[in-house]
């Protein structure tokens, strides 16, 4: 117990040591002497630990002192000489507990970074044994994720100099670590991927200049880069590591064109993995190694999107992009095969598959024209099906896919997701160039309204659009949520003014309904908000809007249900700082509530039961007063209301107004 | 077939935070969404990337249920909504809705006002994550969307915990959160349905602890609360204002009252008036005792423990004070601890968990020498104790609740691995079922049987009923005959003429033939008669005809009997049956190769 409390100690005075910044400029203080000195016992009492210590993070927190060091530029050995021994003990001792061997396998790495380091523990013999993972397997211990966890880290720690590189290659851990990469814990798996990524490419060859690593071959439609290992070869680099690197490469090229293709439907996971490491790996590498990496699994990423797994939609979608827009940014003409692929992938059967690669494709960025019509087309489709405007004309060339989006829409779930997609994408749709647009902006802000309509059960929209598709959006706060983000998005793009009126209008006509559920509640006000701080003219609010407007706040100020009432009083307050930006600034937020005054109503927001409320109220009041303030009008007590001024909510409320108005 | 997969992202094997993935029926939840009270770092909240690499958390995630108010449960919810962005729906009980914010908030003063982090959520972000919670009732079922239904149970523990079934079409899992088996001095006992989930998702806390322990702290607590008073000394006790703060404070009005003891008992104003708010909105959380008591006097109208004055902390001679908060890094504990520290005849003692960096877990750690405000040092010469009054089910406790629940497979979560090895392998052999323990990232994958609804039409009981078969009974399984067809993606069991009509298909008649050769000297006429009187005294009860056309008629079977063309004494018998009659007339093919017997006429 004794030598427990010793490693507590040590733990907490790491953490100490760390928040004051000590590390960083290693200035050896009386703290960390201290540390350093009670280091040897630690140690002892971890090479005895025969059990999981009662604290999981001590161990974390002391590998985390040990990198802060390093970092600064301290050697780990020569300010703690005991670590070899205590390195050895651990990894001989078979029955140490698997924290500690973890962490000593992550400390060696840490060690075995700088060259110095990696000698002395060869000269050891420590690095052999420790990251020789049958001897782990041996004593029936690599069963446990924190030992595979610390082999990987360790070994990832300790890959930054091309002997480590060597020694990686010897002890021939290459197929191990792939092997990792579908291991059943997700932490290693991850891991494992991030290690393969990271041994590619940090000892990737710098290009020389002018080099492009490309000898285009281009017309049979196929990707027909032709990279050599011997591109990847650099004269910078010593020979024996250009052939290390050369065969991990190899090595792991191979696997991936062997396995990235799933042999039955188990074999998803693995794919997935692969993928994952290959977007890794192409958003980072350099174009001798993209090149080689895409020209080796050029047929698998073909076999894949013609074979249409859904779980792999999106993580092809994204390498995809990532060799698209990569060898474009090289100044290069798009390789055709991928160019094939990516229309490939934009033409899917399956909807769902279909709509979400395209929502991908439009997260990526500005790509080509043509893909650019027509991910924008499909994401619009379901949003045109439903409503029944006409977003797409009418000779479009999404209209194969429409009879399957039709069905698909027809099943709640999807229905629900494919519209949230379409919704999610509307203002990023809005920002591209006319010509890539099916139909103007305002077309579409016309559709989302619509949608809102439907979702509310408003009868008058019913006829146009897909009536089967109605009962799956009837009601569903999640397709109102997206809408309403998506009506807020829209309010910035161009000649929108028009379209205040019936934004208004859905909106208030949403506020009035008595079982919207608070989070809609909260969305309706927030765009609101967005569309009249965007519009600038006020005064094309109508009076009979500014009335409805009012009405539903009073009424809503009252709801039993506190959140409204909070994102009631937020929006008031929200509205004199609308006011303030306005073109013709008025009075105040009581011009846009139609007259209705909104300081009395936020004086009795001052005595509701609900504390944030309370909160909401006195910041609202602060927004309004300090609008006053700038308008001329002094405060007075009356204001605010005389018996809130004698309790504390004053000394908050004047605080709150003297920062808004600094 | 069908699976449900479990993936621990925190409290597979350890107690550190709690965040636990279900993939039930299409429908991703996650459990509890807690923090890591350990680290200072992004490190004390769940790696929410390993959930979703592509696409948003509201994306993938159908709704987060939080099992109950304390932060290794909750505390990373504002992080996840707010800061990485879920917008989806939460769920948590009315009191846990209620307490969590409060949690939050001290915790957030502590990191970001105190001790100056940053990357960590604002107060707004707490309320506005709030705002998204839809609190649950107990044994309500709430439909979370057309497929995904939840349930809460209540589970002890503290103020509002519940345990939560979730079920999607005919698969379901339970998850308990942290729960008490046992009813303490304010809280009831854990209970839920016999609900037959295919996964148990179980803490295991107390995995090998036996039942008195408890007993055992309470004596201990009163045993060191009595003696430093006797010597003289004051005792101060920080407490969260909810929870273990009540069921302390009716366990020393109790001790004094048999001991007739005088010394002052103290608890400080804010913790009355806010377990009183608490106490009173969530009565019916409490135990039964409790709720009796409320009906006719106040929570803390106790006749020993009285309301606490500042200036009472300089009295001289010993008292007993609970003062918020808990872990003595601000307010009137830190103040009267600051006041009593020197003394050695004092004692502190800590119920609960202290966080890194508060006087409570320094002084915890062994520290004797506290650096203050303004570089000022105190020294620590009170006795220090730590006390854990968490209520937790021990091993007994969790068997009880399997035998309740009824699981088909158990999983582990919120416990030491070798505590859980033990209790996993109490469960296989008592119970004959599999217990997985997964360790964090480790995903189980438990297959279930696949349950199809059909429907029945009305023509085809009233058929069955009419001929004389029971009532149908869900829970007497029988062979019923009928075709089912597909349409409008619903499955619907139908007579086979109803079957063809509403798929507009003509029938066709499927008939099996069979030849068999029989050695008979007789005409043929002949032979088919003593085929005919054989039959006739073999099948008792079937209609068997001789008809004109030359043929016998057996239900649908037809014989035909016709001469060899090489040898007459040999026979050939022409079988033909319908699809129906199958069974009949394999009996009779074989029946008839043996030939008829020699005392025929």
């Amino acid at each position: 117990m004794e030598r427990l409390a010793v490693f507590d100690r040590c733990g907490t005075m790491c953490d100490y040591v760390k928040m004051d910044d000590v590390t960083e400029t290693l200035v050896v203080s009386t703290m960390d002497r201290e540390c350093v000195s009670l280091l040897p016992r630690v140690c002892e009492v971890l090479v005895d630990s025969g059990r999981s210590l009662p604290d999981d993070t001590s161990l974390e927190k002391l590998l985390d002192w040990f990198t802060g060091l390093t970092k600064a530029g301290g050697s780990l050995l020569e300010t703690f000489p005991c670590l070899p021994e205590f390195i050895s003990t651990v990894v001989n001792k078979t029955s140490s507990d698997p924290g500690v061997i973890s962490f000593t396998l992550r400390l060696s790495g840490l060690i075995a970074a700088t060259e110095d380091g990696f000698r002395i523990l060869q000269e050891r013999s420590i690095l052999d044994l420790a990251f020789n993972h049958q001897h782990w397997h041996e004593a029936g211990l690599w069963e446990d994720p924190c030992i595979r966890i610390g082999w990987i880290q360790g070994l990832r720690s300790m890959l930054q100099h091309s002997r480590a590189l060597s020694f990686f290659v010897q002890a021939d851990f290459t197929l191990p670590l792939l092997q990792l990469q579908t291991d059943a814990s997700l932490f290693v798996a991850s891991a494992a991927n991030q290690m393969l990524a990271h041994i590619l490419l940090f000892f990737q060859p710098t290009s020389p200049a002018g080099f492009n690593g490309v000898d285009k071959k281009h017309g049979d439609g196929k990707m027909t880069r032709q990279a050599s290992i011997a591109d990847i070869e650099h004269s910078g680099i010593p020979m024996e590591t250009s052939q290390d690197y050369t065969a991990v490469v190899t090595a792991i090229s191979e696997y991936l064109k062997e396995s990235l293709v799933p042999k039955e439907n188990t074999g998803l996971h693995q794919s997935l993995q692969i993928l994952k490491l290959l977007t890794l790996l192409l958003a980072q590498a350099r174009p001798s190694l993209r090149d080689k990496l895409l020209q080796t699994v050029a047929g698998s990423l073909e076999e894949l999107a013609t074979a249409g797994y859904s779980q792999l939609t999106l993580p092809l979608m994204d390498i995809i992009l990532a060799a698209y827009s990569s060898s474009s940014t090289d100044g290069c003409v798009p390789d055709q095969g991928v160019t094939h692929l990516l229309s490939s992938m934009l033409k899917m059967d399956k909807p769902s598959d279909l709509i979400h690669a395209a929502a991908a494709f439009l997260r990526r960025g500005n790509q080509d024209t043509v893909h650019t019509a027509q991910a924008v087309r499909i994401l619009l489709l379901p949003l045109h099906i439903i409503t029944g405007q006409t977003l797409l004309g009418t000779n479009t060339a999404v209209e194969e896919h429409q009879f399957s989006m039709v069905e698909q829409l027809k099943t709640k779930t999807p229905c629900i997701s494919m519209i949230c997609v379409c919704l999610t994408n509307t203002s990023q749709i809005i920002l591209m160039p006319p010509d890539v647009l099916p139909c103007p902006p305002v077309l579409i802000v016309t559709a989302v309204l619509s949608l809102l309509r439907i979702c509310s059960g408003d009868s008058s929209c019913l006829s146009a659009g897909c009536a089967e598709v109605f009962r799956n959006v009837i009601g569903s706060g999640k397709v109102q949520k997206c809408a309403l983000e998506a009506l807020t998005g829209l309010s910035s793009s161009p000649g929108m003014k028009d379209k205040l009126t019936e934004v208004f209008t859905v909106l208030i006509q949403y506020l009035n309904n008595p079982d919207l559920d608070p989070t809609v509640l909260h969305k309706s006000y927030q765009a609101l908000v967005k569309w009249m701080s965007v519009c600038k003219d006020l005064s094309l609010i109508t009076h009979q809007l500014r009335q409805d407007l009012s009405e539903v706040v009073k009424k809503r100020v009252c709801d039993m249900r506190w959140e409204v009432r909070d994102s009631t009083v937020e929006f008031v307050g929200k509205l004199a700082s609308v006011v303030s930006s306005a073109e013709e600034p008025c009075d105040a937020p009581e011009a846009l509530l139609g007259g209705c005054c909104s300081t009395p109503l936020l004086r009795e927001a001052l005595q509701d039961p609900e504390s944030y409320v309370r909160a909401s109220a006195i910041s609202a009041l602060a927004q309004t007063l300090a609008h006053s303030w700038q308008q001329g009008a002094a405060l007075t007590q009356e204001q605010v209301g005389r018996n809130y001024f004698k309790t504390t909510g004053r000394n908050l409320l004047q605080r709150r107004i003297l920062s808004l108005r600094v | 077939m069908p699976e449900i997969k479990v993936t621990p992202l925190g409290a597979g094997q350890d107690v550190g935070r709690s965040c636990i993935l279900v993939s039930i029926g299409g429908k991703n939840i996650m459990l509890d969404c807690g923090m890591h009270m350990g680290y200072n770092d992004d490190r004390r909240f769940p790696d929410f990337s390993y959930i979703t690499q592509n696409g948003r958390l509201t994306d993938f995630l159908d709704c987060v249920i939080i099992s109950h108010f304390h932060l290794d449960h909750c505390g990373a919810l504002p992080y996840m909504s707010e800061m990485v962005g879920y917008d989806g729906p939460i769920y948590m009980t009315h009191p846990t809705k209620a307490i969590c914010p409060i949690l939050l908030e001290d915790f957030r003063k502590i990191t970001v006002d105190k001790k100056g982090e940053t990357n960590f959520f604002t107060s707004q972000m707490i309320k506005d994550c709030m705002k998204k919670v839809i609190p649950l009732n107990l044994h309500q079922t709430v439909q979370v969307d057309d497929e995904l239904e939840i349930k809460a149970y209540y589970a002890g523990h503290v103020l509002g915990a519940a345990m939560v079934h979730i079920k999607v079409g005919s698969e379901s899992v339970v998850y308990t959160g942290d729960y008490n088996m046992t009813p303490d001095r304010h809280l009831g006992a854990a209970w839920i349905d016999k609900c037959r989930p295919d996964i148990l998702i179980s803490e295991s806390t107390y995995a090998t602890t036996i039942r008195d322990s408890k007993r055992c702290r309470e004596r201990d607590f009163l045993k060191k609360v009595h003696e430093t008073i006797e010597r003289g000394g004051k005792v101060l006790i920080p407490v969260f204002a909810l929870g273990r703060a009540q069921e302390l404070c009716i366990l020393l009005e109790t001790f004094w009252e048999r001991m007739n003891l005088k010394a002052p008992i103290y608890f400080s104003t804010g913790l009355t008036e806010k377990a009183n708010h608490y106490y009173k909105l969530f009565i019916t959380w409490t135990n039964q005792k409790i709720r009796k008591t409320f009906v006719q006097r106040n929570m803390f109208e106790f006749k020993h423990i009285k309301a606490f004055d500042r200036s009472y902390a300089d009295n001289p001679g010993p008292m007993v004070v609970f003062a918020t908060p808990g872990m003595l890094h601000a307010g009137q504990s830190l103040q009267i601890f600051k006041k009593w520290a020197g003394n050695e005849k004092n004692m502190v003692i800590m119920p609960g968990y202290c966080v890194q960096g508060t006087i409570g877990h320094k002084i915890l750690n062994g520290q004797r020498k506290l650096e203050m405000e303004g570089r000022a040092t105190l020294d620590v010469k009170l006795q220090v104790e730590y006390m854990s009054f968490s209520a937790h089910a021990d091993a007994k406790g969790i068997m009880q609740l399997i035998r309740m629940a009824e699981p088909r497979n158990m999983l582990l979560v919120h416990g030491e691995a070798v505590k859980m090895e033990f209790l996993k392998g109490k469960i296989e052999q008592e119970f004959s079922i599999d217990c997985h323990m997964p360790a964090n990232g480790e995903t189980v994958t438990v297959t279930t049987n696949p349950s199809v609804p059909v429907d029945i039409s009305l023509n085809l009981l009233k058929r069955e009923m009419a001929l004389g078969g029971p009532l149908p009974d869900p829970k007497k399984p029988r062979t019923m005959h009928g075709t089912l067809i597909m349409k409008e993606n619903s499955l619907k069991l139908v007579s086979s003429e109803q079957a063809l009509k509403e798929l507009g298909l003509n029938e066709h008649q499927l008939r099996f033939t069979c030849r068999v050769q029989l050695q008979d000297p007789h005409s043929d006429p002949d032979t088919l008669h003593r085929i005919y009187t054989h039959l006739k005294s073999v099948l008792k009860g079937y209609t068997i005809q001789h008809l004109p056309d030359g043929t016998v008629m057996v239900e649908s079977i037809v014989i035909k009997v016709s001469s060899s063309a090489e040898d007459t004494n040999t026979k050939v018998l022409l079988l033909s049956w319908s699809y129906q009659d199958e069974d009949l007339g394999s009996f009779l093919s074989t029946l008839l190769k043996k030939g008829l017997p020699s005392g025929l006429c």
